[in-house]
């Protein structure tokens, strides 16, 4: 095949790629809804199945002191330094965000991470505002803290 | 009635028709003078049908304004710098195009600054405002109303010309902003009356 024959070709060779590279993210796409949908999640380390990890397996939920549609740049450097523990959806402030945090552990490389859905309360639903895979570490003492207030009620 | 609190609220004040009057009438009349007499021709049948003119481009623009609420927004804007000197603790402000709402929740204060009435910060005890409600509507839009002195003022939280869901981001959140307001209107109005008794 010459340069020429190649050139000619080229067209259809990036819709192939194209085509291809969608049908490869509709299919971990299409993945990581089923395992969400089964209250399962995907490890960021090496992609494989992630279940709840039974030793941090309570409703961590925190307060955001966010109002309605605020946005921050990297939840990584902001939600650890703002998020307030509380018990329970009743203790949201009026028109103020809150997140759930799940702790996930890998079924193949034992990995954990921490899955942080930011939401926003309206009229007794959750409208998700974000959803962030997390390293468990920087969560830790948070969840923690959590822990400590819910046996202290 | 407590340390500066307005005896009667009023949604329009004069400096607002004032400025009405002046940009519909007298910016063209001014404008008109001027072009004639530029061009050495002051008469009737020249100044007449400029004037004219003028006042529709003047009065058209003045409709556009008022409907997207930029009329005297920097009238508003400068009046609320003032609201720190007052001896209340207004924690939670709303602005809107119909103008600024302050609520003090614990002091069972209220403050408004009409967008009719810029120059002035009408301040009034929470026991006054009633029938506090959320209107939520795909196709026109999310806002909150209440009564104060028997007069409603209604304030948007979203405004919109097209359909937009009250599920999706933007709905909810205008949802969500409206009911809080509400909400904080009730609980100040609580206050004030129990403060009262």
């Amino acid at each position: 095949m010459s340069i020429s024959d190649f050139l000619y070709y080229l067209p259809e060779l990036l819709v192939v790629l194209a085509v291809l590279a969608a049908a490869v993210w509709g299919f971990f796409f299409l993945r990581s809804i089923r395992r969400d949908k089964q209250g399962k999640s995907t490890c960021p380390a090496c992609k494989g199945i992630a279940e709840k990890d039974a030793r941090y397996n309570e409703p961590y939920l925190f307060a955001l002191p966010l109002s309605f549609g605020d946005m921050y740049e990297s939840a990584e450097r902001y939600l650890p330094s703002h998020m307030i523990p509380i018990l329970d959806k009743t203790q949201i402030p009026l028109g103020k965000r809150a997140c759930w945090v799940t702790v996930y552990r890998c079924t193949q490389c034992e990995g954990r991470h921490a899955v942080v859905v930011d939401f926003l309360q309206v009229r007794g639903e959750e409208h998700v505002k974000g959803r962030y895979d997390m390293d468990l570490e920087l969560l830790r003492p948070l969840l923690e803290q959590w822990e400590t207030q819910k046996r202290r009620v | 009635m407590r340390e500066h609190e307005t005896e009667k609220f009023q949604k329009y004040g004069s400096f607002f028709f004032l400025l009405l009057f002046g940009i519909g009438f007298g910016l063209p009349l001014l404008a008109s003078l001027i072009l004639c007499l530029v061009q050495q021709a002051l008469r009737v049948n020249t100044f007449f049908p400029l004037l004219l003119v003028f006042m529709i481009i003047a009065w058209v623009s003045l409709a556009m304004l008022i409907g997207w609420g930029n009329f005297t927004t920097l009238f508003v804007k400068r009046t609320a710098k003032s609201v720190g000197q007052l001896p209340y603790h207004f924690d939670s402000t709303f602005s809107t195009r119909s103008g600024m709402l302050f609520i003090d929740v614990e002091g069972g204060m209220i403050g408004l600054i009409s967008a009719y009435n810029p120059m002035q910060i009408q301040v009034f005890s929470a026991s006054r405002v009633d029938k506090m409600q959320t209107v939520a509507s795909a196709t026109s839009g999310v806002r909150f109303f209440f009564y104060l002195d028997g007069k409603k003022i209604t304030m948007p939280t979203l405004l919109t010309n097209r359909v937009v869901s009250l599920k999706s981001g933007i709905g909810a959140e205008a949802v969500s902003k409206a009911d809080t307001y509400v909400s904080l209107l009730w609980t100040a109005k609580r206050q004030a009356e129990g403060s009262v008794r």
